[in-house]
């Protein structure tokens, strides 16, 4: 974890918005404000300036506390929108 | 599917119960949806808290599944003399387990019975008493000291405490479960009574015949029969008689010599000698240490 908190902060990225995708399980998404959307296929999460819009198969919300959320099943497509 | 957590059912949609939980700070897992509803999971402690939110008519909230906890907790409740009874028979089975409640004696030498009895409850083993109170190692050590003994195990099994003794074969029925008896009269010396108890102490004065040791032990008021085992040195007179051609030096040595007994010490002599046809008889009186024993090999 503080490899991957080095990488992104040499690269002048916020860990706090980072996200973790796993094939075939699911991600971890963070500084998630608001969920827009939430179906099978498709779960929108609106963050501080972004708009992040998972798609997959069988999506489920493992956990979602805070700003936190874990995202079961399987992730095909993870786009950003300002 | 087991869970850690309530599952509850709302119906809204998934976004609206979402942001209404993120803004109370609620932990929600496993979130789906069902048609029109809406199911998740919360803590236990979160429970009320979430109906509080959806308290209004408008949202339909049910529970859908206990948690493993709760339901535990209410299970138990419902059948507290069940959990009670089985709470009781596992404390009894754990606290019979630092108890004794039988002593077994196994092997060739379960015929020593009575005095393996004898010696573990010396040594602190009995009925209904803890095992820790027992002095194992002696115990062993005293049962192999018992007459043709040549094995002895004592272990716990359960709250069992089995002692498995051993004979040895050649030995094995050539036991005697008579007491010791003197067979000359004389002085006990000293005695030892390693089974059974000593009828005699040392200065008592026996004749042929008298117990030294009987084939019983005392136990309380109760007298006990067991194997007598043990030996006493009695100190005996005796005079013999030796007939020499003449009175010297020599003739003396060899009449003393003719004291000489199989496995007993001569502790005194006094001589004298009267003349007969031919020579001199010695007679000399003597004192000596005799030994008699039982079930010692």
């Amino acid at each position: 974890m503080k490899l991957l908190e080095q990488i992104l902060s040499e690269m002048g990225a916020d860990t706090l918005k980072s996200f973790t995708v796993i094939p075939r399980f699911g991600g971890y998404f963070r500084s998630v404000k608001s969920i827009n959307e939430f179906g099978e296929n498709k779960i929108v999460l609106v963050l501080r300036k972004e708009v992040v819009t998972v798609t997959g198969e069988k999506l489920e919300v493992g956990k979602y506390f805070e700003e936190d959320i874990f995202i079961k099943g399987e992730i095909k497509e993870v786009k950003i929108d300002k | 599917m087991i869970n850690n957590y309530c599952v509850l059912s709302v119906v809204s949609t998934a976004e609206a119960a979402l942001k209404k939980l993120k803004k109370s700070k609620i932990a929600v897992y496993d979130c789906r949806k069902r048609g029109a509803e809406f199911i998740f999971g919360v803590k236990d402690k979160d429970v009320k808290k979430v109906f509080a939110i959806f308290s209004k008519p408008c949202y339909n909230i049910t529970v859908v599944e206990k948690s493993v906890r709760k339901s535990l907790f209410y299970g138990l409740v419902l059948r507290a003399g069940l959990a009670a009874g089985a709470a009781a028979f596992i404390a009894a089975a754990a606290l019979a387990n630092f108890f004794v409640l039988k002593i077994e004696v196994s092997g060739s030498g379960s015929y020593l019975k009575n005095e393996v009895l004898k010696i573990v409850s010396d040594e602190g083993a009995a009925r209904f008493k803890p095992y820790s109170s027992f002095n194992g190692s002696v115990a062993t050590g005293r049962i192999l000291a018992l007459p043709s003994v040549t094995f002895c195990n004592i272990e716990k099994r359960g709250s069992v405490l089995v002692v498995d003794v051993q004979v040895d074969e050649e030995h094995y029925g050539a036991v005697s479960s008579k007491p010791l008896v003197s067979d000359a009269d004389g002085v006990v010396r000293s005695i030892v009574a390693v089974c059974g108890t000593a009828a005699v102490s040392a200065g008592d004065t026996v004749k042929k015949g008298d117990t030294l040791i009987y084939a019983h032990t005392v136990s309380g008021e109760e007298t006990v029969k067991c194997l007598a085992a043990g030996y006493a040195e009695l100190e005996c007179k005796k005079t013999c008689e030796y007939f020499a051609r003449e009175e010297n030096d020599e003739n003396l040595k060899y009449a003393l010599s003719s004291l000489l007994l199989e496995s007993e010490t001569v502790i005194s002599h006094t001589y004298k000698t009267v003349p007969v046809d031919g020579g001199v008889n010695y007679v000399i009186d003597f004192t000596y240490l005799h030994k008699v024993s039982i079930n010692l090999t």
